[in-house]
């Protein structure tokens, strides 16, 4: 059972329409309730449009909600004293080209409250976490795309957040980069901050994500722990062989290679006495099996299941899954 | 107070680093050393000449920084989506506003005490002499700038900066006549359009009380109460029009 303490982030009922022009209201939230603790990382998922950056900009107070409420940190959504101990990074790096990587972080540390001393240890720490030394009198325009990128995440550890919003953190940077700031993620989860995070890149989200908000059309149609989410069911099992083999009845080719001869299969919905069989008659005619792997459903395979689910019956919020967590 | 000074640092860093800006100022700052060249066409009437050449200089100058930078301010700030970053911080809207504010009147002040510097030297080079009343014409463009500067970010916070520039090019125009507005109204024998035409008088800012500079620094002295006045009409009237920036600020998304 969570505490309130431990709570860092509640939505409750949370509607959010636009309007464009004098009559067209287009909602972008239909009644969201969700919830953020300390120490986890909770990843926002969904479609283009489905919501993601309406609630993190909405706890930010960029955007005023139409119906529902919230809490940040304890105090309403968007509190300017909450947003003391909140860092954010956008979508895009949204930087002034005309300052240099030093003075953009220094800018915004004083926006965060910090001068004198604190404000050096605090920009020396966020130049430190984001490996931003060789570039700190670079004018920002000159840098590139995954650099600026670095440089916008910067800015969001000024604060020595509790609690760090990342919307699409991971675009745009070269593997290094991106290996560098899953582990950075990770550590500020391990320090007992809280990340919310939204990406499109679901094998990420599944490396580091502790619980998932599955958001469609403005409405969270699937939420809760990973584990318990994912189903654990086996949907078949891939099998890897060396050797010439034209067909496997009932497989599909994943890949194969000629010159030494592998090739992968897969064969969905296999009993365990059946596959023993299939292997057995690969060993007797020559074949040798090099590996054979369980499929599990993956998180793109639920993404794909719950988002498509949803678009054939377009429930309401009563429909959506909620796991223990 | 640290947001504020910082926000206005920032502004004037932007300004100073915009090459548009530094070439404007660079170009003004010749023409208006130029004007000693044009001294032994005047007749004997060089002091003046100059003066008239120098404070028209000056004037134009603080315009067209307010008109560039003041009404494009906020939307750049908006179009760039650097905005999301700067209120994620726990800034106000108001710190925002005022940061850009005295920002601009920074950059007004550097550039006006650039252009009189200018001045004062193309006068004592010509052997005309400066005496204080150069100092106060400075500080009355100041202030009409700094008017016009409150204008702009309230323009700029509800529009386009197309339309921002030409509604204050229009304030500009309207605030010089004002004089002659009130003479309408005087005149006009329908009571609603009277009283119309002083309520225009009222709202629209009074730029004429700064239009005195050239007779001022051509041997007409002000008299203190009448500089305190200037002051604070500029002063009363800029936060006025910021109140209402912040108005029209303060309810305004950032999708």
């Amino acid at each position: 059972m969570v505490g309130e303490l431990d709570l860092v982030l509640r939505y409750q009922g949370i509607v959010k329409v636009f309007r464009s022009g004098l009559r067209r209201r287009v909602p972008a939230l239909r009644g969201v309730s969700l919830e953020a603790r300390a120490g986890e990382i909770l990843a926002l998922l969904g479609h283009n449009g489905a919501g993601k950056t309406t609630l993190i900009k909405l706890a930010l107070g960029l955007l005023r909600p139409t119906a529902g409420t919230g809490e940040l940190l304890g105090r309403p959504l968007g509190d300017r004293e909450a947003r003391r101990r909140v860092g954010f990074q956008p979508e895009q790096p949204y930087l002034y080209p005309f300052l240099t990587v030093g003075e953009t972080l220094r800018f915004f540390g004083e926006l965060s409250g910090f001068s004198g001393r604190r404000l050096g240890e605090r920009v020396a720490a966020a130049v430190e976490a984001c490996g931003l030394e060789a570039v700190t009198r670079q004018p920002v325009r000159r840098l590139s795309r995954g650099w600026q990128q670095r440089v916008a995440l910067a800015t969001a550890l000024l604060p020595d957040p509790r609690l760090l919003f990342l919307d699409e953190p991971l675009g745009g940077l070269d593997p290094d980069a991106r290996f560098a700031l899953k582990a950075l993620i990770q550590r500020l989860r391990n320090e007992g901050r809280t990340v919310v995070l939204s990406s499109h890149i679901l094998p990420d989200i599944e490396q580091l994500a502790d619980r998932v908000a599955l958001l469609q059309r403005g409405r969270v149609i699937a939420e809760g722990r990973l584990e318990t989410l994912l189903s654990e069911e086996v949907e078949g099992f891939e099998i890897e062989v060396r050797g010439s083999v034209s067909g496997i009845p009932g497989a599909e080719a994943l890949w194969s290679r000629s010159g030494p001869a592998r090739s992968l299969w897969w064969l969905p919905g296999i009993e365990a006495v059946e596959l023993q069989r299939v292997v057995r008659g690969l060993i007797d005619a020559g074949v040798q099996v090099v590996a054979i792997a369980p499929r599990r459903e993956n998180l793109e395979a639920f993404f794909a299941r719950m988002t498509h689910r949803e678009t054939d019956t377009v429930p309401g919020n009563s429909d959506a899954i909620r796991a223990a967590g | 107070m640290t947001a504020v000074l910082s926000l206005a640092r920032h502004t004037l860093l932007d300004a100073l680093r915009e090459r548009l800006l530094r070439t404007l100022a660079l170009f003004l700052g010749v023409l208006l050393a130029a004007t000693r060249l044009a001294a032994p066409l005047t007749l004997g009437e060089g002091r003046r000449v100059t003066l008239d050449l120098g404070l028209g200089l000056l004037s134009l100058f603080g315009f067209l920084l307010v008109l560039l930078l003041g009404t494009r301010m906020m939307q750049k700030e908006i179009e760039g989506r650097t905005i999301l970053l700067v209120l994620a911080r726990p800034v106000h809207r108001v710190e925002l506003l005022l940061g850009k504010f005295l920002g601009l009147l920074g950059v007004l002040a550097i550039g006006l005490a650039g252009m009189l510097g200018i001045l004062a030297l193309v006068l004592v080079t010509s052997g005309y002499g400066v005496d204080a009343s150069l100092a106060i014409a400075g500080l009355y463009a100041f202030l009409e700038l700094s008017i016009l500067s409150a204008l702009a970010l309230l323009l700029g916070a509800c529009s386009s900066p197309l339309l921002s520039a030409f509604l204050l090019l229009a304030l500009y125009v309207a605030g010089h006549l004002l004089q002659g507005l009130l003479e309408m109204a005087r005149l006009v024998s329908q009571p609603i359009l009277a009283l119309s035409l002083k309520g225009a008088f009222h709202l629209l800012p009074r730029l004429d009380l700064y239009g005195c500079t050239l007779q001022l620094v051509h041997g007409t002295p002000l008299g203190a109460g009448e500089i305190l006045w200037g002051v604070a009409y500029a002063a009363l009237y800029s936060a006025g029009v910021l109140g209402l920036a912040l108005l029209a600020f303060r309810s305004r998304e950032f999708a």
